[in-house]
């Protein structure tokens, strides 16, 4: 983590909620921490549930006999239950759910990051736009740089800053309107990444008590985020040159901040003739591992031959021929496969870059690329293995399950409509964002009881998901317990020494609140409407018919 | 290795094995090529429709492509599982978490120093190879504890730390048969055996310490050998250590005394491992305990304990270090806990990449099928050799040894030999006990050579933490004289043992009478 990337700034705490929020935020444990005392916390509820003798009756499984099977609350101390926390903890790790699924992906963006393909690829991007079309541009990519996690921060934010002032503008207003785009659109994008095989994991995990067939598919939120990009895009443009230019007053400093001008040299330096080979050759490797899948999913020889010759006889790995199935159903091993053909389009195209630029002289440079990335998830394995125990009791004591059967009754005597419930997950993910950073975190901590409660309520995984993710992005940008808020503060003070932690509050104050409102109302609308959140992601859900458990 | 290092090697066969080693492509990328080679050759044997029929189920064994539709989509969906379903990764993983703590706080460094500072130096190696060769008993925990502290009690005493972990690797793992006890392991394969004599004697059952005088005799053969191969094999090679910046572990000099400070964290640091040994003494012996399997057999009932002990060893090193850490000042907040355990996973990134290629090799070769009909040939072939019982035996060995070095697993080894040659043994008078001992010697020795054992990847990870340039071929060069100890030790064990028709175990003699009426083969 970067938290202590910087010192100053400490001595100007302010008053107002913004304070307020900071010196809470600070008091509060590390979050690996608060999911540690949650577990002695879950621990002591579920022995109090139990000895209360806590059940419902399942929602899908019926006994033999017909009857609803009762789900019982178990007490984490219960002997099986110690049995089980105690002799398979390394299965408890190794099965969360995300690891396997960021550790995979990370191995493969990793070596695209550090080959240096996502920041020259952010920079050709931005480069040669219309002075007008500026901001958009900043916005887009920014929302787009998200695949690149940190990179987006550290190359994108301040690269922004320079191109603003080369092209006359205020910097701060290019910094301002990247750090929107990287972080309060953070789950905004036209692709799906990292961040959707984290967030559909834990929701994955918390999912299969109700519906063990229920499959993962990390685009099942991608017309979602699609849209938000869509929707996030005019806003970060209108409040960047409407509100926060207007308030910066005109730029007098000329190109070059004072700090450090060898870096911003070379940040706004023309692409180097092996950089854009390099980018040619990531685009041919992206293409090609693109129509790899493609011939894995579609028989493309039985295509072009009319059938007289096909792969595999006609039977295509990524796709079930098998007969009476939807297609959606039919595409499950094309998207279970995502996870792997993410990894292997970051590697290769990473590759391909990262030789034609230098970054790449032998293969040990991708392993030690590759080991860099597995370095850095170092916090997010001490994270995963509290959260992973936590995610663990609240399934073995039934909690889960029985607070989201009363919830979900709840809510249905209350008359609430189901789309004002979302827009209220939506607000309540945005105000906790606040305090817990960690996107996965957060989630670990809500889908347990928030995920089967709707889908008891007929909602869907995936648009439980979309729903936390909106609230998630849009406060980030305000919260000084953000990791890279010190890190941008950093950045915007190369340019405008005297600019304080409450200078960038304030700026970004207009970008959050219009990004919350726009992202609740799209969350309403969208359920309203009940449009598809992906491909083979719908809004709705059906319970799968109850069906008797043998033995 | 440095420049200098390289020009000063003498051109000896072990020299020769490491610059060998040393030139090969990174571990991760040897990994990928194998799983390369091993597609192109499944599916050569599925060409040609390559099968062997397991005698007990009856079952034909077909080699299966891993370019087929079925081996594509489970290699291209399953990629997460098969990461996090490496079952070394998450033990790992999770010791890592604790041992963090424990390193980092300073209590490691100052209960070696405390305990080991008027221990002689000479003994150091006996009594590592003790341990390593009892605790296999604790099979995973002994890979991840016991080796990487064996480096840290060599660098403690101003010793090379990668002998003491050459020495604990060889007591564990190729010593993995060879104890004093019977134990957990003995449970499987004898398990495994029991089947395949019945095939011939439907009445035989196993006998948990069926081999008990045996693995101890091996035990007694390989404790001289490991002191002696470390000693003067190993260290000589090795050179003296002189530690770079690079390492993480701070050991300090062995002979600075204990502060104050460090003597009061020690004593907390045991108050934790007290009460932590007390409670799980608790949760194993109270009544209706967790820990114990009240419907197992006698033999099996406590292996929920002993599976347990990676989360002991986890919460041990975690509490003892917090202890410790308190009284010294290196924990004062939680948030020095998250950071030593996140050091600590940062530690193992490079592992982690490796572990990725690992497990898709070991997982692939399993969907091929090719090593079990591997296995089933190679017994046929003995089967066929008709040598006498000794020789017989010592065959077997050699067989074992060299299946080894592909097909990690000891008991899935065991299985497809064990229903072709216990039978066959049987019928020349030798006991289903017997076979099993001479194919433990062999499935021991070669574990320490084969970069496909699973724990291989983790333990060079434990050796590069000392050492950031040694490599694959350093790791197999310091390993080879020690497999070739055991081989040679094992073998004459096994021949000699035949030969003189000594008790395998209590009630478990050499030789077997087949009962009347036996079906023929």
């Amino acid at each position: 983590m970067s938290e202590s990337r910087v010192t100053t700034g400490e001595s100007e705490h302010q008053k107002g909620i913004l304070g307020w929020i900071e010196r809470t935020g600070n008091r509060l444990p590390d979050p690996a921490f608060i999911f540690f005392y949650l577990i002695i916390f879950m621990v002591i509820i579920s022995a109090i549930a139990s000895f209360l003798n806590l059940s419902v009756p399942h929602p899908t499984q019926l006994d033999e006999s017909g009857a609803p099977v009762v789900v019982n609350a178990v007490s984490a101390l219960a002997s099986s239950s110690l049995e089980h926390l105690l002799v398979e903890m390394p299965e408890i790790f190794t099965g969360f759910h995300p690891l396997g699924y960021v550790l995979v992906v990370m191995l493969g963006a990793g070596v695209a990051e550090r080959a240096g393909l996502f920041g020259t690829a952010m920079r050709a991007a931005v480069r040669d736009v219309p002075l007008m079309l500026l901001t958009p541009a900043v916005a887009l990519v920014a929302m787009m740089g998200n695949l690149a996690a940190d990179a987006a921060y550290v190359v994108l934010i301040p690269l922004a800053g320079v191109i603003f002032a080369a092209a006359g503008r205020h910097p701060i207003a290019g910094i301002t309107a990247a750090f929107a785009g990287v972080s309060g659109g953070f789950s905004a994008n036209l692709l799906p990444g990292q961040l959707d095989a984290l967030l559909f994991g834990i929701t994955e995990a918390t999912v299969l008590a109700l519906d063990p067939d229920w499959v993962m598919n990390i685009t099942g939120n991608w017309w979602f985020i699609g849209v938000m990009t869509f929707i996030y895009l005019p806003i970060i443009w209108y409040v960047t040159d409407r509100i926060i230019e207007p308030r910066l007053g005109p730029w007098t400093g000329g190109a070059v901040a004072g700090a450090a001008e060898g870096e911003q040299e070379e940040v706004a330096a023309e692409l180097t003739p092996g950089q854009k080979k390099g980018l040619a050759n990531a685009g041919l490797a992206v293409l090609a591992v693109c129509f790899v899948w493609l011939v894995m999913t579609v028989d493309l020889v039985a295509l072009v031959t009319f059938g007289n010759l096909s792969m595999y006889g006609g039977d295509v790995p990524l796709y079930n021929e098998a007969p009476g199935l939807l297609p959606a159903q039919a595409l499950v091993p094309f998207f279970s496969s995502l996870v792997a053909g993410f990894m292997i389009l970051f590697i290769f195209a990473g590759i391909a870059y990262g030789k034609a630029a230098g970054t790449i002289k032998d293969h040990r440079d991708i392993v030690d690329m590759m080991a860099g990335a597995m370095k850095d998830m170092g916090y997010y394995l001490v994270l995963a293995f509290f959260a992973a125990y936590f995610v663990e009791l609240f399934n073995i004591s039934n909690l889960g399950l029985i607070s989201a059967v009363n919830g979900a009754n709840a809510i249905e005597q209350s008359g609430l409509p189901l789309p004002i419930v979302l827009g209220l997950i939506v607000v309540f993910a945005g105000l906790l964002n606040l305090f817990v950073g960690s996107a996965s975190a957060k989630w670990a901590l809500m889908a347990p009881v928030l995920v089967p409660m709707l889908m008891l309520l007929g909602v869907s995984p995936e648009m439980a998901t979309a729903a936390y993710r909106v609230g998630d992005s849009a406060t980030n940008i305000v919260t000084p317990l953000m990791v890279y808020f010190p890190l941008v503060l950093v950045f915007a003070r190369r340019w405008v020494p005297e600019f304080g932690i409450g200078s960038l509050t304030a700026s970004m104050i207009p970008y959050s609140i219009w990004l919350l409102i726009s992202g609740v109302i799209m969350t309403v609308a969208w359920v309203y409407l009940g449009l598809p959140l992906g491909p083979g992601a719908t809004v709705e859900y059906t319970l799968p018919a109850a069906a008797a458990v043998t033995g | 290795m440095s420049e200098r290092a390289a020009s000063e090697r003498k051109g000896g066969f072990l020299d020769a094995v490491e610059r060998f080693g040393d030139r090969l492509p990174d571990p991760v990328f040897i990994f990928v090529w194998l799983i390369g080679v091993l597609a192109l050759g499944s599916a050569v044997a599925a060409w040609f429709g390559m099968s062997a029929v397991n005698p007990i189920t009856g079952e034909t064994l077909t080699a299966q492509s891993l370019l087929s539709r079925e081996n594509v989509q489970r290699l291209l969906t399953s990629m997460p599982e098969t990461l996090t379903g490496f079952t070394p990764l998450g033990l790992t993983l999770v010791i890592m978490l604790g041992a963090g703590v424990a390193e980092r706080s300073g209590l490691f460094s100052a209960a070696l120093r405390g305990g080991l500072r008027n221990a002689p130096k000479s003994l150091m190696t006996p009594m590592v190879a003790l341990l390593a060769l009892v605790a296999t008993h604790s099979s995973d925990a002994a890979y991840v504890v016991l080796i990487p502290l064996a480096g840290v009690i060599y660098a403690s005493v101003g010793r090379h730390p990668i002998a003491g972990i050459a020495a604990a690797f060889a007591g564990v793992s190729g010593g993995f048969s060879a104890n004093f006890m019977p134990g957990p392991i003995d449970a499987l394969i004898l398990g495994v055996t029991e089947p395949a004599a019945q095939i011939l004697d439907p009445a035989w059952s196993a006998n948990i310490a069926g081999n008990w005088w045996f693995i101890a005799g091996m035990a007694t053969v390989f404790f001289p050998l490991i002191w002696f191969v470390t000693d003067r094999i190993i260290e000589p090679r090795l050179g003296e250590y002189t530690p770079t910046s690079a390492v993480p572990v701070t050991s300090q000099k062995a002979d600075s005394a204990l502060t104050p400070e460090e003597r009061k964290g020690l004593w907390r640091a045991l108050w934790a491992f007290l009460a932590l040994t007390g409670l799980w003494t608790l949760l194993t012996v109270m009544p209706n305990a967790p820990l114990q399997d009240f419907e197992a057999a006698p033999a099996y009932r406590l292996n929920p304990m002993i599976e347990s002990l990676i989360a002991y060893f986890f919460l041990l090193f975690l509490a003892c270090g917090v202890a410790f850490g308190s009284a010294v000042g290196t924990v004062k907040t939680h948030r020095d806990v998250v950071q030593y355990s996140t050091e600590a996973m940062k530690d193992m990134s490079g592992y982690i990449v490796l572990a990725f290629a690992a497990a898709h090799f070991v997982v692939m070769l399993n969907w091929t099928g090719l090593g079990g009909i591997l296995a089933i040939d190679g017994a046929r072939a003995i089967e066929a050799a008709g040598l006498p019982a000794p020789l017989l035996l010592g065959a077997m060995v050699l067989l074992a040894a060299s299946l080894n070095l592909v097909i990690g697993s000891a008991s899935a080894k065991w299985a497809a030999i064990a229903p072709v040659l216990v039978p066959m043994l049987m019928l020349l008078g030798i006991s289903p006990e017997m076979a099993t001992a001479a194919y433990r010697v062999g499935d021991s020795v070669t574990n320490i050579i084969t970069p496909l054992m699973v724990y291989f990847p983790m333990v060079l990870a434990f050796c590069r933490r000392w050492d950031p340039e040694f490599g694959m071929g350093g790791l197999l060069a310091n390993m080879i004289p020690y497999s070739f100890a055991f081989l040679i030790g094992g073998l004459a064990l096994t021949v000699f043992w035949v030969a003189l028709g000594l008790p395998v175990g209590p009630g478990a003699g050499i030789e077997y009478i087949v009962p009347e009426g036996a079906p023929s083969l």
